[in-house]
């Protein structure tokens, strides 16, 4: 039978609270538990001269050895060791990202040195809940100089598309494949540093398609676009650091069905535009620099 | 009890667990016995029960505070308060709900609820720490393995507790166990 509750003594009240209470310390973060360390050191330390001897025994009746079978404070050095390589390949990795990361800044600037813009690496954070559209977000805003219109590309010189929405922190992109994007005026790149216009506008399954323009003075040069070649933007909509940033390649040449001299080009951009992980704004350092932006043009 | 004679025979016992567990591990493995298990059996099963569950509590906390777990981000290491403890209770419930059924003064009884207890007592153990690395504890914890390696100490336990549960009950009379029945203790 129990103990009638007037008659419980302070040890059966306390108990139930003691529990608790270890329950609750028991999942605590480790940031917390500090004051744990220092009341076992001082246990330890009352315990040093019944453990200290027992130890010397110890090591009398079972001699470290050379194998795994090591000391708990090695066996601590040696998982650091692992972890601190573990670091240092991680560094090297980065390093290597880094490098490759410069090499296309370098190759933005050298492509039009004319233009001053800032070159601003972000990070892709997010995506848009319509897959037709695709639009990413990026953690750079607002805060970092990106305005709506800035040119976005990846990987150096492939153009991506344009900031459609800037907020304090983070920034919507659209890139050029999207179905909302419209029609984008490229040249795909024949010989000799010659190009052949065309009108592209993005089908819907991450390629661009249009017609081949007609050039009275080079009548043959449509008929030379073949597969592969680069196709490169040429667009008066598009902001002066956007031009010649590369749009594609050529992934097929089809013939037009009422026109056999305009030839239909399919191009697909270099990387799979809805699946980068980084992109580099092309951030305007003076925001009247460009025609488009003055003349309220969007791209 | 006397808490007196409780707490020298702890300080003793708590030397043997830090001094010589570490030279008793089975080969490579980290499986060892705890000398502080078999004590808070031995008192489970003859003290008072109230007694009984805050000696066990007191011994497991002693536990969490000897037992720090290294950090993998850091060359540090962190103490949690609470897993042994709780685990300490848990297997004193189970030596106080069945130790009316068994020879108490029989060192073979105290081995069996030594490696049965131990074990409940590690489950508990692991699984605190495996929703703790869920949590974001910087450890490499492998909740398998841990308990793997937990029940084969429990199991070395109960074999290390037949020759110290001899010279345990021998000073038994140095703790004044008076054990009282529930049912009695509010005639008192």
């Amino acid at each position: 039978m129990a103990r009638p509750a007037h008659q419980r003594t302070h040890a059966d009240r306390l108990l139930p609270a003691a529990l608790l209470l270890l329950a609750v310390i028991s999942f605590l973060p480790y940031r917390w538990l500090r004051p744990n360390v220092w009341i076992g050191d001082l246990i330890v330390l009352v315990s040093a001269p019944v453990a200290q001897p027992l130890r010397a025994v110890g090591g009398w009746l079972a001699p470290a050895r050379s194998g795994s079978a090591e000391p708990a404070e090695i066996a601590l050095l040696r998982r650091q060791v692992d972890e601190y390589k573990r670091l240092y390949e991680w560094a090297r990795s980065r390093n290597d990202d880094l490098l490759k990361q410069m090499e296309q800044l370098r190759l933005m600037v050298e492509l039009n040195p004319s233009v001053s813009t800032r070159l601003l690496y972000a990070p892709v954070i997010g995506a848009g809940s319509d897959p037709a559209n695709a639009q990413l977000l990026i953690r750079a805003g607002s805060r970092q100089g990106v305005h709506i219109n800035d040119v976005v590309a990846v990987e150096g010189v492939q153009l991506f598309g344009a900031v459609i929405d800037a907020a304090n922190r983070t920034s919507w992109i659209r890139p050029i494949t999207a179905r909302s994007q419209g029609y984008i005026q490229g040249l795909v790149m024949i010989e000799d540093g010659r190009g052949v216009t065309c009108s592209l506008q993005p089908v819907g399954d991450g390629t661009l398609r249009g017609d081949a323009a007609y050039d009275p003075q080079d009548p043959d040069a449509a008929t030379r676009i073949a597969v592969g070649q680069v196709v490169r933007l040429d667009d008066g909509e598009w902001p002066a650091s956007a031009q010649m940033l590369v749009l594609g390649r050529v992934e097929a040449v089809e013939p037009a069905p009422d026109s056999p001299l305009r030839p239909v080009v399919i191009v697909r951009p270099t990387v799979a535009l809805d699946r980068v992980t980084e992109v580099i704004v092309r951030v305007s350092e003076m925001p009247g620099d460009d025609a488009s932006r003055q003349n309220g043009g969007t791209p | 009890m006397n808490w007196l004679v409780f707490a020298f025979v702890t300080w003793i016992m708590l030397g043997l667990e830090l001094g010589l567990k570490s030279s008793l591990q089975l080969g490579d493995s980290s499986i060892a016995p705890s000398f502080l298990a078999i004590y808070a059996v031995f008192v489970a099963t003859a003290a008072p029960p109230r007694s009984s569950q805050w000696a066990c509590l007191i011994l497991g906390a002693l536990i969490d505070l000897t037992g720090p777990v290294p950090r993998m981000d850091a060359a540090s290491s962190f103490t949690v308060l609470g897993p042994n403890a709780l685990g300490a209770f848990l297997m004193c419930q189970l030596v106080l709900s069945v130790r009316g059924l068994l020879f108490r003064r029989n060192p073979l009884t105290i081995a069996v609820l030594a490696a049965v207890g131990f074990a409940i007592w590690q489950v508990v153990v692991t699984a605190v720490f495996t929703i703790r690395s869920f949590t974001g504890d910087p450890t490499a914890w492998s909740p398998a393995s841990e308990l793997g390696a937990r029940l084969g100490a429990s199991l070395y336990t109960g074999l290390l507790a037949l020759p110290l549960a001899l010279i345990l009950l021998m000073i038994a009379p140095l703790f004044a166990f008076q054990f009282v029945p529930s049912r009695y203790a509010g005639r008192r």
